[in-house]
């Protein structure tokens, strides 16, 4: 492991500043991605600016029926939360859904939205990956790439995002505020992640030095009886093959309102409009969830070992819609 | 019958391994303890043709640079046998940084001394290493062409064949006749802790804290590759750590290990990364088995 310097922030302007001040420094939160990839050496600060101590970890109600995550609340304390659970369950379900409950009572969720692909050519450090070092190639595209990205991809970059919770903060509109060396920011959470394009080493729009200091996610009626569905090679601490955050509003049978994104096949958390577009005022069958499902995955560019996630996809949107159309139908 | 069949019994070393008490090789604590990091061969095949320590010693903490340029020489070379066989059980038949050659990727081809664990790692990544790379073969497809029969197997113990009855009639005068081929890929062994030797010298006296299945396997090779009496070598292994057979072999980390300690008159641990469990360490290689059976209509 490289050696660097390790300072605790007392308050989050002076985190801001002393990240802002140093090229080579990054926010230290739950740390169990970030130290991962700085002992592979994919990360290479010099200084580490912990911010676990700043007063960022309040779950705490907006007015009006959201609700405000502070940046270093741990996915545990958010999962666990009965407002989470309440008001958006699809949120608790992702969290639970990820990583290990050692893992989860240490990650943040401002972390979790900066997490890095799992990508293996992005992480061995060796391998060209334009992620990773921009401009020296991408080796999934011809190389081992089951768990890539068939939705948002370019021919610089098919890394899947890895988070389940930003998945579902992609279906409900979640808001991200950050303060950064130029003051403060709202970014919706379309805006906050980037498609890879011919800059795949650029994720978000976040300056240096710009650190999130709370997630809202916005008050949403059908939310209260989202799902979260997640499908993998094993049954727990795995990242997902294909996720889908699902909640719709049934009235008399039809489709009113409907809010679906996918994880594990988007190089982004994958809003799925194409699909909400098909299924709103259409009848809540699984005929209509399949051509939702089929609209979607249509631009969908598989590769050699991933072309089973179109019809994995497919299906679990399904699953996902008919299970959401249950709960929601009256 | 026995009692025990039947009854749920507890683990003797339950409650040591769930609280954490339990000490593994890796864990064994020794005053001045320094650490060992291997940097491995980053091609398949070919020679070392240079290495440059310096960068590696400037950094923090590191403290010595070891490869086939300063490594001493072993007493005996090693022999390919069996841990079962009850002699030394190298586990390859030949002993890295002894010259300059590479027989894989991964192979040790230098090694860095440092005061923890994270220093040696961070010293091992600064050693530059100039290669000159030869023709490699790496899948069994590649080396089909130049293999050879075998004589024996299983290190000279058993006859690679053996005949019985008339085969060729019997396959011609059988009514149902199955032939396949049977392809399977490497495996790497993955225990839960991988190898680790702590090495200690006293005077001429070694003692090897080391995760090994055959504490006396572990003795005999490095007392026969080292060339010191086998009462001047002690093996202590309180926990495996896993091993799924791997640990029956002594491989190259432990007699390096002790070289290493020997070198910088410390003791001095050495602890496989889980990338190295795919090189300087067990594999069970990729195989292809070839079959043919025959029977009557009646089947027999």
């Amino acid at each position: 492991m490289r050696p660097l310097s390790y300072t605790r922030a007392l308050d989050v302007d002076g985190a801001v500043a002393v990240v802002a001040r140093q090229p080579d420094s990054a926010f230290l939160a739950g740390g169990t991605t970030e130290v991962d990839l700085i002992r592979l050496g994919v990360a290479r600060p010099d200084l580490l600016v912990d911010i676990n101590g700043l007063p960022l970890r309040q779950i705490e109600e907006l007015p009006g029926g959201g609700l405000r995550l502070g940046a270093v609340a741990r996915m545990s304390d958010v999962a666990r939360s009965p407002l989470v659970k309440a008001r958006y369950p699809a949120v608790s379900q992702a969290l639970l859904l990820g990583a290990s409950e050692q893992l989860r009572n240490m990650a943040s969720m401002g972390g979790n939205l900066c997490q890095r692909t799992r990508c293996a050519y992005f992480r061995d450090n060796v391998s060209p990956c334009n992620k990773r070092e921009p401009g020296s190639g991408c080796s999934a595209l011809e190389g081992l790439n089951r768990g890539h990205a068939i939705l948002g991809t370019s021919e610089h970059c098919i890394a899947a995002h890895p988070s389940d919770v930003a998945v579902a903060f992609a279906a409900f509109d979640a808001v991200v505020h950050t303060i950064g060396p130029r003051g403060t920011r709202t970014i919706g959470i379309d805006d906050f992640y980037l498609l890879p394009g011919d800059t795949p080493e650029r994720e978000h729009p976040l300056e240096h030095g710009e650190l999130i200091v709370s997630i809202d996610l916005p008050p949403l009626e059908l939310a209260r009886r989202s799902v979260y569905l997640k499908f993998r090679d094993r049954q727990s601490y795995e990242f997902a093959l294909v996720s889908v955050a699902a909640a719709v509003e049934v009235r008399s049978g039809i489709v009113t309102e409907a809010r679906l994104a996918l994880g594990g096949v988007g190089t982004r958390p994958w809003r799925a409009r194409r699909a909400e577009t098909e299924l709103r005022d259409g009848p809540a069958t699984i005929e209509q969830f399949a051509l939702a499902a089929a609209a979607e995955l249509a631009p969908a560019d598989v590769r050699r070992h991933n072309a089973f996630k179109t019809e994995l996809a497919h299906r679990a949107i399904v699953r996902a819609l008919t299970r959401a159309a249950e709960g929601a139908a009256r | 019958m026995s009692p025990a069949i039947g009854r749920s019994l507890d683990r003797v070393d339950g409650p040591e391994k769930v609280t954490g008490a339990a000490r593994y090789s890796g864990e064994i604590v020794l005053p001045g303890l320094l650490h060992a990091a291997i940097v491995g061969a980053a091609i398949p095949c070919g020679r070392v043709t240079a290495i440059a320590g310096d960068a590696a010693l400037g950094a923090g903490g590191a403290v010595a640079v070891l490869s086939h340029l300063n490594l001493p020489r072993l007493a005996g070379a090693p022999r390919l046998l069996p841990s079962l066989a009850g002699g030394p059980a190298p586990g390859q038949s030949f002993f890295p940084m002894q010259d300059d050659r590479v027989h894989y990727a991964g192979q040790p081809v230098a090694m860095v001394i440092a005061d923890s664990l994270e220093r040696a790692h961070h010293a091992a990544s600064l050693v530059s290493v100039v290669y000159e790379r030869a023709a490699s073969i790496t899948t069994l497809d590649e080396g089909r062409d130049a293999a050879q029969e075998a004589t024996t197997l299983f290190g000279g113990l058993l006859p690679a064949s053996s005949a019985r009855g008339d085969v060729q009639s019997g396959l011609a005068e059988a009514d149902v006749r199955i032939q396949a081929t049977y392809r399977m890929a490497a495996n790497h062994h993955n225990p839960i802790e991988a190898p680790t030797t702590t090495a200690v010298w006293a005077g001429d006296r070694l003692t090897l804290y080391d995760s090994t299945m055959g504490v006396r396997a572990s003795q005999l090779t490095v007392s026969q590759l080292l060339g010191i009496p086998l009462s001047k070598v002690r093996v202590i292994t309180g926990f495996v750590g896993g091993s799924f057979g791997m640990k029956a072999m002594v491989w190259p980390h432990v007699t390096l290990a002790a070289m290493a300690a020997r070198h910088v008159r410390r003791p001095v641990r050495l602890a496989m990364t889980r990338p190295q469990m795919f090189t300087p360490t067990a594999t069970a290689r990729s195989r292809s088995s070839g079959s043919r059976s025959a029977r009557g209509a009646t089947g027999g």
